[in-house]
């Protein structure tokens, strides 16, 4: 019985193939687009999770100069060359709940080995970088303090670097010439990838903070600080203590800051909610698409239930039941908006996938996704279905023979 | 005495318009006994398609009795009448009534998708009755590919397919030339002569004398027998 009405209901919408294809582009995008919602919502999820993990805890990053976060980036607004390694000394000293501190100068440089030249980020920092960022050497070793006391020409080398210079060679021990001045590769930082400060860390190498100033860039400030609150609940405190702290030491009296700490639990619930304000929109349209894809599907269904009022008395008059009537209309409206479902996953699928190749986060197969939107086309199928397919059933045999 | 297939009690039917009412059947007492082919006529407005829906279930008496086939049926309800007419009536019609999408051999198995119990030779059965309407090349035609007397010729194989206990003809040559005519009226006339019980309702008396047995339908009366 289910299996020859069903069969009856293709042999109907296939009878209509245009109007029938027609119906269900609403419900084609309107799954997709749910599809992409989900697919979306998760693996933002995901990679801000991600990130916000391999960032390094409770950090609160002092930049000089004016910074403002946009959509989860930090974007350099002004630069100032007020900020020194002394001011990263007195926070440690003087905030309390600061764990750890590390300098940052960073500027850009041409770096060789032999003949290979490339471009790449050169950051000063001390020791304690590798702990506050959760970032370590996977091969040789980080620079000690006795080589950033004694102004050391020692690098470790960016992973995307390691392999522009060396390729498949062992870059550890060998020689690189940093803006011609000489360094020994100790060791290369594991792969990382885009952090969350949109830099790639990958792509830099990374030096004594010392040697950075004095050395190659020859300055005397630093561009950041990067501090690590004891806990979780300090870092409010925290950054309010480095701020007044910073203000004292600078001098700051009715003039704005010459420094911005941007703690990046913020940044990295601006970032999520970028991501969810995304979503929103998908949904928006995932919805918007399913209503006209219902409206879509009980428009057609309508008119087919008008155009077939003959075949419906002929149905009757063989021994139909008003119920098995309706029970058909509503297989129909179902096999049309499970149909228009079974594409819309498939795209969806696809453009999940896109999605995630775009963004550069791991591809989630959107398995959830599927699900909801066979469900959804399914009740879709049945509401959009009930009026038309009612209607259809309350036609008497009679009124129907008489056309 | 022969199984009655069809017996009426004093049946009416009235139309209210309005305030008005208009009574269509006024009284039919009939008797249609098993193996009969009866054709029942009269001008038009006499009440034929009237008494036709009742005969075929498609309609209830607003007062009066119907026994079919040794049930009542002038009290069932919508359901219970299309299960009685799944299970003991066919229906040929003026317009043939085809549903157009659908394969011949798809429109014949039709009632065996509204059966309690869809038998297990239905596509068998379908063929058979489609052969012996001489069809039996034309199973995956659709209705448009059919000329009329073959669109006719599978609308009657579909209401002798599931072996009704009354066949009901409604003005089934309307359509047809009239070769085509003499042909569907000679089918009839085999199938009755194999025991089949046939209520044809017509205005032809060229048609209605294909028929055993003649009654005259006027005002919603049955005038004359003969």
């Amino acid at each position: 019985m289910m299996v020859a009405l069903v069969r009856t209901a293709l042999g109907a919408l296939l009878a209509q193939k245009r109007r029938s294809l027609l119906a269900t582009t609403g419900v084609v995008i309107g799954v997709c687009a749910l599809m992409v919602m989900i697919s979306v919502g998760e693996g933002a999820k995901r990679k801000v999770l991600k990130e916000f993990e391999s960032m390094g805890r409770n950090l609160v990053v002092v930049s000089a100069g004016k910074v403002s976060i946009r959509g989860g980036r930090m974007i350099q607004r002004e630069t100032a060359t007020t900020l020194t390694q002394d001011d990263a000394w007195a926070m440690r000293e003087g905030v309390p709940d600061v764990a750890v501190v590390a300098p940052v100068y960073d500027g850009f440089a041409m770096v060789e080995r032999g003949r290979v030249v490339v471009r790449t980020r050169i950051t000063g920092t001390t020791p304690r970088y590798t702990g506050i960022r959760n970032f370590y050497p996977s091969l040789g070793r980080f620079f000690t303090w006795e080589e950033l006391k004694g102004r050391m020409r020692v690098a470790v080398l960016g992973y995307q670097v390691a392999q522009r210079l060396f390729g498949s060679l062992n870059p550890v021990g060998q020689e690189i010439r940093v803006r011609r001045i000489p360094f020994k590769v100790v060791g290369v930082m594991e792969p990382k990838g885009v952090d969350a400060s949109g830099e790639d860390q990958d792509d830099q190498i990374i030096i004594p903070i010392t040697t950075a100033t004095i050395r190659v860039f020859h300055v005397t400030y630093v561009k950041a600080i990067l501090v690590e609150a004891r806990t979780e609940e300090a870092i409010p405190r925290v950054a309010q203590g480095i701020a007044l702290l910073l203000r004292k030491r600078h001098r700051i009296e009715g003039r704005a800051d010459d420094f911005t700490v941007s703690p990046m639990e913020e940044v990295m619930k601006q970032k999520a909610q970028a991501a969810s304000i995304f979503a929103v929109l998908v949904a928006a349209v995932a919805a918007i698409s399913l209503v006209v894809g219902a409206i879509g599907v009980l428009a057609v269904m309508l008119l087919s239930v008008r155009e077939r009022i003959q075949e419906i008395g002929i149905r009757r008059a063989v021994g139909a039941t008003g119920g098995a009537v309706l029970f058909q209309f509503l297989v129909e409206s179902l096999v049309l908006s499970v149909a228009g479902g079974g594409v819309g996953v498939f795209l969806g699928v696809f453009f999940s996938l896109v999605i995630a190749l775009l963004a550069r986060w791991q591809p989630v197969l959107p398995f959830k996704g599927a699900a909801v939107g066979v469900v959804v086309s399914m009740i879709t199928g049945i509401l959009s279905g009930l009026y038309p397919a009612y209607k259809a059933s309350r036609i008497h045999p009679i009124q129907a023979l008489r056309l | 005495m022969a199984r009655k297939i069809i017996e009426t009690v004093d049946l009416w039917k009235e139309y209210s318009l309005g305030d008005q009412v208009i009574p269509v059947l006024r009284g039919i007492n009939l008797v249609v006994e098993e193996g009969e082919f009866l054709a029942i006529m009269g001008p038009s407005g006499a009440g034929k398609s009237t008494l036709m829906h009742i005969l075929g279930c498609l309609d209830v008496p607003t007062r009066g009795k119907y026994i079919l086939d040794g049930e009542d049926v002038s009290l069932m309800n919508d359901t219970h009448l299309s299960q009685v007419r799944n299970r003991k009536l066919g229906f040929v019609f003026q317009a043939f009534y085809l549903v157009p999408w659908a394969t011949a051999l798809e429109n014949v198995m039709l009632p065996f998708l509204y059966a309690d119990r869809s038998p297990k030779d239905a596509r068998e059965r379908a063929v058979q009755a489609l052969t012996r309407m001489g069809m039996g090349d034309r199973l995956k035609h659709k209705p448009s590919e059919l000329s009329g007397g073959q669109q006719q010729r599978v609308a009657i194989a579909r209401a002798i397919v599931n072996d009704p206990s009354l066949l009901l003809a409604d003005e089934p040559t309307g359509n047809l030339d009239s070769a085509s005519s003499r042909e569907v009226m000679e089918i009839f006339q085999e199938m009755n002569g194999e025991g089949r019980t046939i209520v044809l309702i017509t205005h032809d008396r060229e048609v209605a004398a294909y028929a055993s047995r003649r009654i005259m339908l006027k005002d919603g009366l049955i005038m004359e027998e003969g």
